[in-house]
């Protein structure tokens, strides 16, 4: 009787991609996309889901920070985010990609957080539990940590500056596609704005930041000193 | 032109933004950047100095970026831990929806439960309610000698008929309205008293005869016009154009079938304290409580309903009698 090998047999080479799909192990684990792990994270692999946090705390993190400004509230919208990310694994549909899925939620509970803010801005934060290259998020504390040069220092802090002094809309396209490198397309799912809409908000709000730092207002005017310092 | 449109139109905005969006060193900025050295464009320098801030922002895309600490990340696990324990706890759709069908069935159970025990309560009736009423007569059947003291007119006083055969109801002039002519006991019979109230009616003719009602009620008061009807609860037998039905507040509970040809109907209605037997011909139609106030004594009588343009002498009440066991 000839032997049968995995090669030859299509019954064999079937058993094998299903082996592949149902491998559980972490190295396993670690080579799947994003959205195979969502799969298994809906069936309430929570391995699956550690490693989908593993992937995108930093981002969600990072994400909630450039937008909303303060640290305060990152960190209990994060925990929020990923919270949710888990009740509502259910509602994931394949083949969305799993940052859009992710970050629709993110932005949601920034924007409800913002709305609260408005209301009641005091926060009392008796513990921070993030780490990053600069926390307190001011530009001229972020631009020391970021180069030794005092040249280049003066130049990094005048960009985050200007950046916090764009539209929300704006500086949100900047974000998401430059920051967090998502596609115009994602973008637009995210957001629900067109995409058209979002190529026009990335090159006005980057005209802007261009004559913000080169100390220009909307109009393409010098900015007086004194009205630059104070915004 | 709208502003925007033009990122969708100009095939340079559109690879410009690509460009910017992308960042420098790839496909998009590389291209972009050429076709902004071999192009004569009007806002060229503007376009540079966007690349230019562009390529501040790729130098810096750590900029206030920030990671999760352990203790963040031990928050967020024992958070979905939680939320796992709770999923866990909660019962699955299979088993909500299973649950809502067992509820379903239950409710449908207990819904036929309870209709079938009213039902079974309704038709409980005494067993000597449905016994002979042979025993001592409270208002006598003879009307063709008169109405005697037992008896009180109502409404229109109804008139004998001419060749003797009973009671015919009063003639009265063309109206919209029935207007009630009839007879009822005298006094009131005691509520606790089990009694049967008898009536036999002849007609020649099922159609254009005045409507008769054979009635219970625990009110005297008979002078509402235009039908002579009570202020109280009645319980009515009501024969209309050869169709029979019973009326417990003006709502039917009980009809027989329609029977033109008739010519002869014996109407009963038995009733103690609570319940009531209607039968035509000794064949219960009703069978339930009638609805009547038990401290209230009762009336019981007949009425013929006419607008005026009936054959009066087509319908007679030949006799009418109550008895008691």
């Amino acid at each position: 009787m000839p032997r049968r090998t995995e090669k030859s047999s299509p019954k064999a080479a079937d058993q094998h991609k299903a082996h592949q799909v149902n491998d559980l192990t972490p190295v396993a684990l670690g080579r799947s996309s994003d959205e195979d792990l969502m799969r298994r994270a809906q069936q309430g692999d929570r391995a699956a889901f550690s490693l989908i946090y593993e992937r995108y705390s930093a981002s969600v993190l990072s994400y909630l920070y450039r937008m909303l400004g303060n640290v305060e509230d990152v960190e209990s919208i994060a925990q929020e985010v990923f919270l949710r990310a888990y009740r509502f694994a259910p509602t994931y549909r394949y083949p969305q990609k799993l940052s859009t899925w992710l970050f629709t939620i993110t932005r949601n509970l920034a924007i409800n957080s913002s709305r609260r803010r408005k209301r009641s801005p005091v926060r009392n934060v008796t513990e921070l539990n993030l780490e990053g290259v600069d926390i307190s998020g001011d530009p001229y504390q972020v631009a020391r940590h970021a180069t030794d040069s005092v040249e280049q220092q003066e130049q990094i802090a005048r960009v985050l500056k200007a950046l916090d002094d764009l539209p929300t809309d704006q500086r949100e396209v900047i974000v998401l596609g430059v920051f967090q490198d998502l596609s115009y397309a994602q973008m637009e799912e995210i957001t629900g704005t067109k995409a058209v809409t979002l190529r026009s908000r990335m090159f006005h709000g980057l005209r802007k930041l261009a004559r913000l730092i080169g100390g220009q207002d909307d109009n393409g005017q010098p900015i007086e000193r004194g009205e630059r310092d104070h915004g | 032109m709208d502003d925007t449109a033009r990122f969708e139109t100009d095939p340079f905005l559109v690879l410009l933004t690509d460009a910017l969006r992308a960042g420098p060193g790839s496909p998009q900025w590389h291209q972009a950047i050429e076709e902004l050295r071999a192009r004569n464009l009007q806002d060229a320098d503007e376009y540079r100095l966007i690349c230019t801030v562009r390529e501040h922002l790729a130098s810096g895309r750590e900029y206030r970026s920030i990671r999760p600490g352990p203790g963040f990340t031990r928050k967020v696990m024992q958070a979905v831990e939680r939320e796992a324990e709770r999923i866990g706890r909660r019962p699955s759709v299979g088993t909500v929806i299973a649950g809502l069908g067992a509820v379903l069935v239950l409710a449908t159970v207990v819904a036929l439960a309870i209709r079938l025990v009213g039902d079974s309560q309704q038709g409980q009736v005494p067993d000597e309610l449905a016994g002979v009423f042979a025993g001592t007569i409270i208002a006598p059947r003879d009307l063709a000698g008169g109405v005697g003291p037992e008896w009180r007119t109502i409404g229109e006083a109804p008139v004998p008929s001419r060749d003797r055969r009973g009671l015919l109801a009063a003639r009265v002039p063309r109206t919209d309205m029935p207007r009630g002519s009839g007879l009822a006991t005298a006094a009131g019979i005691a509520p606790s008293q089990m009694f049967l109230l008898e009536a036999t009616l002849g007609l020649t003719r099922a159609d254009e005869v005045p409507d008769v009602q054979l009635f219970v009620a625990d009110d005297g008061d008979f002078s509402r016009q235009p039908q002579a009807s009570s202020g109280g609860r009645e319980l009515v037998a009501w024969l209309s154009a050869g169709q029979l039905k019973v009326v417990r507040d003006g709502k039917v509970v009980g009809s027989a079938p329609k029977m033109a040809d008739k010519r002869q109907w014996n109407l009963t209605i038995r009733v103690s304290s609570r319940h009531a037997i209607v039968e035509v011909d000794g064949r219960s139609i009703f069978k339930g409580e009638h609805g009547l106030a038990a401290d209230r004594p009762r009336y019981a009588g007949v009425r013929f309903l006419t607008r005026g343009q009936e054959r009066t002498e087509a319908l007679w009440l030949q006799s009418l009698r109550v008895l008691k066991p």
